[in-house]
């Protein structure tokens, strides 16, 4: 589910996380802030995805947000927190590799400065 | 009514109301679910999903706090998926919460600390740095904000909504970066703002003044009252090593409702004032001397006797307080009546009679009629909680909201018809509304001209609409304030009263609703110069004599505080005895009270503040007060309840004084141990206390019975004083006034208004003074400087002046408590 | 001082009619007030709030929740500029990030002579025609810098 029941198709050269955090931006934008999980979960998994799209994550952090996607589905207000969780969750479940790239990158980047 | 449904939670069966929240129906069979946003008098949010349950058959958790139960229901509170979520929502809550527990003042009763401890994780996978938000600023001169600390529960804001309906303190931006805040950084200053600091589940709002003084853990807490108003809060005082730290509201539904205002809560500054009288005092060759209290106490009533024998019982008087407790008043009744033998005892400069023809409503009916027809009683300004109560029943139990008064109320706004006879036409205006269902009901109406608009500035056919509105509505309660009320216009009122009640099929009760903390209590204990206790009147000697005894009846009809004063300058009346009470200030005319008081030979002032009228008594005794005294008071609805001591004192209790003065004048000394024996004896004494006991007030008062008032005939309207030069003086009660309680240093000083005159705009243009002019008001030789306000506040021919503080003087501008004139000018340019 | 023209009155009628309570009316008249003056002023939240039977405090939690109204004046355009996924994917950020230099008003605000206001802004429903900005009430699709340029140069 990514937006308003349009479809956006990308290719290859596009990186999911890249990708999840641009759209995990928006909803931590439009969290109205009424609900505990909503308003803290969107603005966590930013900071995550910020993370590790920036060179600085971890592999413990992946499975951290799969914990924070089911901490938030389903115990929302509204549903805007079910569709925030839903781009992070399914990117991380159908593109894994490009998360690992990313965090690998920096496990080799560390280990040879 | 409605029926019962079963449930049940963790296999425990439960039988509720329909209607009924699953976090209530888990509370009664001693469940716990934990919650943040859900407050019972706030009803149903569901934001901060706290409260998330298992209930079988729907596919996901559910909010406990707003979820009603349905047949049959299973729910589970303790399940693996609700403690997973518990935890999750804990987390999220902490997140960005700061670790200020250390130095947070709301440690220790802190739902957020409780709820983590029982329910949260562990530990926190957070491993950004929190975010960061400013930190302790002021939103109000009393209430400190820590943004940081909000966990936007909004309950605050939805106090501010629903609960005081100024939807002043709101939810600002979106997302993460809400807050809590007002229009513009105005501050958030209501009149019961202070609530919110007890409803805020953790330490963002807190009491500016409490900061940092005491651990909640270490106080003292005493289960008192608010001995501010006649609204009778019930309240928390919290001391520490005896030093006052704090008030908090203690919920007593049949009261407060869960609530104190501000003067509650800030207004208790008085307690460690330099202007307390905390020593006894004779005035010996123009210096007073400091003596034992209970030996004045001694010298004091020989001294009374000694003028009673030379010049009889009628040269002595005694003005008491509308803010004294049963006891001490009860025990005054009895030094005056039955050891001095004198009926001159008062309370109060305007007229009032104890009884009502109708059912004495408590605050509860409020809620339960159909109708509420307020009459010259502005309950925000005067008394606060009565007003959270009258906008609770209007605005959420679909009650209806009728207003008779002279003067607009903030309570218009929500009225259904709302009615403003000039000022000082009160009389005829009640008699137009009697007159009007009397009418229709075929029974004796007041004679004379009633309906015609020129006499009351109220044209027939709203006068109509308000009869018929009271007509249909089958419950009504009528809450009035006789103390607004003008001359005799209290006997019209009741009669009045008399009328709705033969309405067929009606249900027709009345609050009472003097401003004063314990106005009913000072009636009923008979500090009235024409009525003993219970609203015996002095002249039913039969009566008085089965009550009392024989031979209790006195001859005499007592004088009304007023009368007293007159008499003391006349030279007739020799000696007066003041409790609590400030003449000099509160009667009109100060000059001449001054002049009046300085004749006595013997003036005593028994009171706790320092006043203009202490100053001239030739002996002071100190009163313990609020915080240090204890007894009961009865509030407006008739609910007699206990308030408790907060802080100790080696001073006299004013009780042990008074029996003093009454035991060292009888052949059979009678000692109380405590305050109760008091009350022991009054209960046996003072018709409609029969119930009234230790035990039987305990949790939640009990409303002493009703006193019925002596059968009226129909009144007739008195003559209508036209006379006058200038504009009819209204002066309005403000609770929040710059008066002896609440002094310069308040902490409440940012609702001290300035001297203020409401105009209509017809006069205004007539004297040609707009919005923000200074002027004169101008009467007996006294001038008294206020800004003018346009504000059509009352009808054209009349002023309305707040009264604001002592300073003012304002009532040196009347000479009586019926209508008073006044000159309105601009000031002369020097 | 806030004060609504004739004009506002008028429609202000009509709009309080549409609604079975007054309160709906709200962001109508706060949209009203935004297209007329560029942004809301403390003032303007008090007179709308007289209006409705609001209190200020209320008009304001309302307006801050949303990112169309502004509590500051705004230059004579407002460049809504989108930034969503389907915009930045096609190289929104880079373009945003021109425009702000080309109108010196770098990450976005108001020029110096009030011609423009630049704001990010989420999805504006216009994917389709991805990277777009909205002027006032109109949209540009597909842009690039030359479109860019060519649009605000020919803005009066
Ligand atoms: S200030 Fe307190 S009561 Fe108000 S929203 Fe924040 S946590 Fe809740
Ligand atoms: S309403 Fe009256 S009794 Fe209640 S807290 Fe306020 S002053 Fe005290
Ligand atoms: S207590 Fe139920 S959602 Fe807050
Ligand atoms: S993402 Fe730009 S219009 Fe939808």
């Amino acid at each position: 589910m990514l937006g308003s029941g349009a479809l956006i198709v990308m290719d290859h050269t596009v990186n999911i996380v890249e990708a999840a955090l641009r759209m995990s931006y928006f909803y931590m934008h439009e969290s109205c802030g009424k609900c505990t999980p909503c308003r803290e979960g969107t603005r966590w998994m930013y900071q995550i995805l910020n993370d590790i799209q920036n060179g600085k994550g971890s592999s413990k952090q992946v499975e951290k947000l799969e914990d924070i996607c089911d901490n938030m589905s389903f115990k929302c207000f509204c549903a805007l927190g079910d569709a925030a969780v839903a781009p992070v969750a399914s990117s991380i479940m159908h593109f894994r590799s490009d998360y690992d790239e990313l965090i690998k990158n920096l496990e080799s980047d560390e280990v040879s400065a | 009514m409605s029926e019962d449904i079963n449930i049940t939670i963790n296999d425990q069966p439960v039988s509720v109301p329909k209607g009924t929240l699953v976090v209530e129906a888990a509370k009664k069979i001693g469940i716990e679910i934990p919650v943040f946003c859900y407050h019972e008098k706030l009803g149903p949010f569901g934001c901060c999903r706290m409260c998330l349950v298992e209930v079988e058959k729907m596919p996901k958790l559910t909010t406990a706090c707003t979820q009603t139960v349905m047949p049959d229901m299973v729910v589970k509170t303790e399940s693996p998926k609700v403690i997973k979520a518990q935890q999750g929502v804990l987390e999220f809550t902490l997140l960005n919460h700061p670790l200020d527990c250390p130095v947070c003042d709301k440690g220790g009763e802190c739902p957020l600390q409780n709820n983590t401890f029982k329910y949260g994780p562990g530990d926190t996978r957070m491993e950004f740095d929190r975010a960061n938000r400013d930190k302790a600023t002021p939103l109000s001169p009393v209430i400190t904000i820590d943004r940081e600390r909000c966990i936007a529960c909004q309950r605050c804001t939805r106090y501010s909504d629903i609960i005081e309906q100024e939807s002043a303190l709101v939810m600002l931006n979106r997302g993460f970066n809400n807050e809590v805040g007002t229009f513009n950084n105005e501050p958030y200053d209501t009149k019961y703002s202070g609530n919110v600091i007890d409803i805020c589940p953790v330490g963002a709002l807190t009491n500016t003044q409490f900061r940092f003084k005491a651990r909640t853990w270490d106080l003292d807490n005493s289960a008192t009252l608010c001995a501010h108003c006649g609204c009778n809060c019930n309240m928390t005082l919290g001391s520490r090593t005896n030093k006052f730290m704090r008030i908090e509201t203690r919920p007593n539904d049949l009261v407060d409702d869960g609530w104190v205002c501000d003067k509650a809560r800030f207004g208790y500054d008085f307690i460690e004032s330099d202007h307390r009288i905390v020593e006894a005092t004779n005035l010996v060759d123009g210096e007073y001397k400091v003596a034992k209290t209970l030996e004045i106490a001694r010298q004091t009533a020989e001294s009374l006797k000694k003028i009673v024998d030379e010049y009889g019982p009628e040269s002595i008087g005694f003005i008491g307080s509308p803010f004294g407790t049963n006891e001490e008043l009860y025990l005054y009744h009895k030094l005056f009546r039955f050891t001095l033998g004198t009926n001159n005892l008062d309370h109060k400069i305007y007229i009032d009679t104890p009884g009502l023809p109708v059912d004495h409503y408590d605050f509860l009916n409020v809620e339960t009629a159909n109708l509420v027809l307020l009459i010259g009683s502005d309950p925000a300004e005067e008394l606060p909680i009565l007003d959270l109560r009258i906008k609770k029943a209007i605005t959420r139990k679909g009650v209806k909201l009728a207003i008779l008064n002279d003067q607009k109320t903030e309570l218009d706004k929500i009225a259904d018809l709302s009615l403003m006879y000039d000022v000082g036409s009160d009389e005829i205006a009640l008699a137009a509304l009697a007159n009007s269902l009397a009418l229709e009901l075929d029974i004796e109406m007041v004679e004379g001209e009633t309906s015609d608009e020129s006499l009351t500035g109220i044209a027939e056919r709203r006068m109509k609409e308000m009869a018929e509105l009271v007509r249909t509505a089958m419950k009504v309660c009528v809450v009035y304030n006789p103390a607004s009320l003008t001359g005799n216009s209290i006997f019209m009122l009741k009669h009045l009263l008399g009328v709705i009640n033969k309405i067929p099929t009606m249900e027709c009760g009345a609050i009472p609703a003097a401003p004063f903390t314990n106005s009913l209590g000072a009636m009923d204990m008979g500090i009235l110069p024409d009525y003993y206790p219970g609203g015996i009147s002095s002249s039913d000697s039969g009566k008085v004599d089965q009550v009392w005894g024989d031979g209790s009846s006195l001859q005499s009809k007592g004088l009304s505080a007023l009368e007293m004063i007159d008499k003391a300058e006349s030279g007739e009346l020799k000696a007066l005895l003041v409790y609590r009470n400030n003449p000099v200030i509160d009667f009109p005319d100060r000059k001449r009270v001054e002049s009046a008081l300085k004749k006595l030979s013997l003036l005593v002032v028994h009171d706790m503040m320092k006043t203009e009228t202490s100053v001239l008594a030739t002996t002071v005794l100190p009163s313990n007060g609020p915080g240090y005294d204890e007894g009961t008071t009865t509030n407006i609805g008739g609910r007699v309840q206990y308030r408790k001591r907060g802080l100790n004192t080696k001073n006299s209790p004013d009780w042990k004084i008074i029996s003093k003065m009454i035991n060292s004048l009888s052949e059979k000394p009678i000692e109380y141990l405590t305050s109760f024996s008091v009350t022991e004896e009054l209960s046996q004494t003072v018709p409609g206390y029969s119930e009234i006991s230790k035990k039987s007030i305990k949790k939640e008062g009990k409303t002493r019975e009703k006193i019925e008032s002596a059968n009226g005939v129909v009144p007739e309207i008195g003559k209508v004083e036209s006379s006058g030069q200038g504009l009819k003086l209204r002066i309005a009660e403000q609770l929040f006034a710059k008066d002896k309680i609440l002094d310069a240093s308040s902490p409440l000083a940012h609702h001290f208004l300035p001297s203020t005159l409401c105009l209509h705009k017809k006069d205004a243009l007539k004297l040609d003074l707009s919005n923000g002019d200074q002027a004169i008001l101008a009467a007996n030789g006294v001038e008294v400087k206020a800004i003018v306000e346009v504000s059509n506040r009352c009808n054209p021919g009349a002023v309305i002046v707040p009264r604001v503080s002592d300073d003012q003087g304002l009532l040196r501008l009347s000479r009586s408590c019926s209508v008073n004139w006044v000159e309105v000018k601009k000031p002369k340019v020097e | 001082m806030f004060v609504f023209t004739s004009e506002d009155e008028n429609k202000i009628e009509k709009i309080i009619k549409k609604y079975p309570v007054k309160q709906s009316a709200l962001l109508p008249l706060l949209t009203l007030v935004q297209r007329r003056e560029g942004y809301i002023s403390p003032e303007a939240m008090q007179a709308i709030g007289k209006k409705l039977d609001l209190s200020p405090g209320y008009v304001q939690s309302v307006m801050s929740f949303y990112t169309m109204y502004h509590t500051e004046p705004t230059g004579k355009y407002i460049i809504l500029f989108c930034h969503n996924i389907s915009c930045q994917l096609n190289g929104a950020d880079n373009l945003f990030a021109y425009t702000g230099q080309k109108l010196g008003v770098s990450g976005g605000g108001t020029t110096e002579d009030k011609k423009f206001t630049l704001h990010k802004e989420e999805c504006l429903a216009a994917c389709c025609g991805a990277p777009m900005m909205r002027i006032n009430d109109i949209f540009h699709e597909n842009l690039t810098k030359e479109k860019i340029d060519q649009i605000l140069d020919s803005l009066p």
